[in-house]
């Protein structure tokens, strides 16, 4: 995938040279001069021609037509399965409100105030509710770098989930309480991996640049990610290949609900001791 | 005359250069960019996650259906066990019950680092893990992975070799995430040659409540909905 540069130094100036004294050139006839002319317009379309020629095949060369467009139906095919992805999240969210509401209604029972109060705790706890207070927010983006030199690796330059995993891990291990990425709420049953060079957050597709929302005692948080016995290796690709990593502190960040599903269809609770109250 | 045409005709020789240059620099710049665009490979990789995402989310809205019209339609004692069933369920996905089904074993005997940990336990909830416990601990999603002068450190304990995951969950896809070709497990015996990397299904796994399901200190929540 590298664009061939055809240097342009040189040979142009050489060619410039040329056609200026063909344009400048010494007082011929007035046929010679516009031949002369001609051919100081032909070298240049030429010239031209080569470095259109240059910028054409640095394009990425397609495969031929057919794959090019099972590339277009396949495209087209993850836009439809995202639009109902992102239908379904909004039911799961529509239908997670309306259980609240009656949920809430039911802890007006008496005997059921207690065991709807901790519900109201577990689902806090478990990220299907949106939370907010202090924390930090922390982009993470492609290196800036315009032209990647042809001995290098290009993925070294961009961000990937092995990353975003360890901001995570370390922001977790200062004592973060809510985590979203790019408006996927970190849970339990979250996973951050790769297709490719995609990277699905909650098997959601995400794209650079990453916008950590993050609530937290701000100053843990930013002082964690900036220790430099942390984040090493994504720290490394910042300093050597321009991979774009900033932090901000904030008084208020508004992490939103997670609105996947939550299967639990093999694991039975055992009762805790911890335990309080419960039906009657 | 003569002179201003060959300025002229300079100028636009500049002028088209410079675009020319413009649009090569431009193209260099989507170098990333055209990294990131997906290959034929990708696109049915991530048609299918979407397919199977999407299969597990309308679930999920059956379920809250479900769960939505059965609370319209019972009262008193039915409303408490559905309340009481609820809850029971947030908490096994918290960590603050001991959990208890099939699943799959996994033992890592190699001193793996840290990041591995992190990996393998991003394997397994993306393999649908629904409760996790490594060396007998419960993980919770903020559960972090550090490391001690060497040593791994799990929720503030230091653990070490072999490394057992206990995973509750379908024991099939479990296994087979585990143990597919070219995936984590292989990639990190490759990695660690001398390592022993082990799966087995078990019928009934017992992970125990997590040792710390703090409450929250700082984060409020925005609304009673959820």
């Amino acid at each position: 995938m590298s664009a061939p540069v055809v240097a342009p130094g040189a040979t142009i100036d050489a060619h410039l040279g040329r056609l200026g004294h063909a344009l400048r050139g010494p007082r011929r006839g007035f046929d010679l001069r516009i031949r002369r002319g001609t051919l100081g317009l032909t070298l240049l379309a030429v010239i031209l021609g080569v470095y259109l020629a240059a910028q054409w095949q640095s394009r990425p060369r397609p495969v031929g037509a057919a794959p090019e467009y099972r590339r277009e139906v396949a495209a087209q095919t993850i836009e439809r399965l995202e639009a109902e992805q992102a239908d379904l999240k909004r039911q799961i969210a529509d239908l997670r409100a309306q259980l609240g509401a009656r949920q809430a209604a039911t802890a007006a029972q008496p005997d059921l105030a207690e065991l709807s109060a901790e519900l109201d705790e577990a689902k806090l706890l478990a990220g299907t509710v949106a939370v907010h207070g202090p924390g930090i927010r922390v982009l993470l983006d492609d290196s800036a770098v315009r032209t990647i030199p042809p001995k290098d690796d290009p993925a070294m330059y961009i961000v990937h989930d092995y990353q975003l995993r360890d901001v995570v891990n370390a922001l977790w291990a200062a004592g973060a309480e809510a985590i979203s990425i790019n408006g996927e709420r970190i849970v339990a049953p979250t996973s951050i991996y790769c297709v490719g060079s995609t990277i699905l957050v909650n098997d959601t597709r995400t794209s650079p640049a990453y916008e950590f929302l993050v609530v937290g005692d701000p100053a843990r948080l930013d002082a964690a990610l900036a220790d430099s016995a942390n984040l090493k290796a994504l720290k490394g690709r910042v300093k050597s290949y321009g991979l774009q990593f900033s932090t901000q502190r904030l008084k208020d960040v508004s992490v939103p609900a997670y609105v996947g599903g939550l299967d639990v269809r093999h694991a039975l609770g055992v009762d805790a001791p911890s335990t309080r109250g419960g039906a009657r | 005359m003569k002179v201003r045409s060959a300025q002229l005709l300079l100028s636009a020789v500049c002028l088209v250069f410079g675009v020319l240059l413009m649009v090569q620099f431009r193209t260099q710049g989507k170098i990333a960019k055209q990294l990131v665009a997906e290959s034929s490979a990708d696109q049915a990789q991530i048609i299918a996650n979407l397919y199977d995402a999407n299969v597990a989310l309308r679930k999920e809205v059956d379920r809250l259906e479900r769960q939505v019209r059965e609370n319209d339609e019972t009262s008193g004692a039915a409303r408490a066990a559905q309340l009481a069933a609820d809850l029971q369920k947030f908490r096994i996905v918290n960590g603050s019950v001991p959990a208890v089904g099939p699943g799959v074993e996994l033992s890592v005997d190699a001193e793996i680092r840290p990041e591995d940990i992190q990996d393998l336990i991003n394997e397994l909830r993306n393999a649908g893990a629904e409760a996790l416990a490594l060396n007998g601990q419960r993980l919770t999603v903020r559960s972090a992975v550090t490391s001690d002068h060497g040593a791994v450190v799990v929720n503030n304990r230091k653990l070490i070799a072999p490394y057992v995951f206990s995973a509750v969950g379908a024991p099939d896809t479990l296994e087979r995430a585990l143990t597919r070709k070219g995936g984590l497990v292989s990639y990190l015996q490759t990695t660690y040659p001398e390592g022993r990397f082990s799966v087995s299904r078990s019928d009934k796994l017992t992970l125990p409540v997590a040792e710390t399901t703090s409450a929250f200190q700082l984060a409020v929540p925005d609304n009673k909905t959820g």
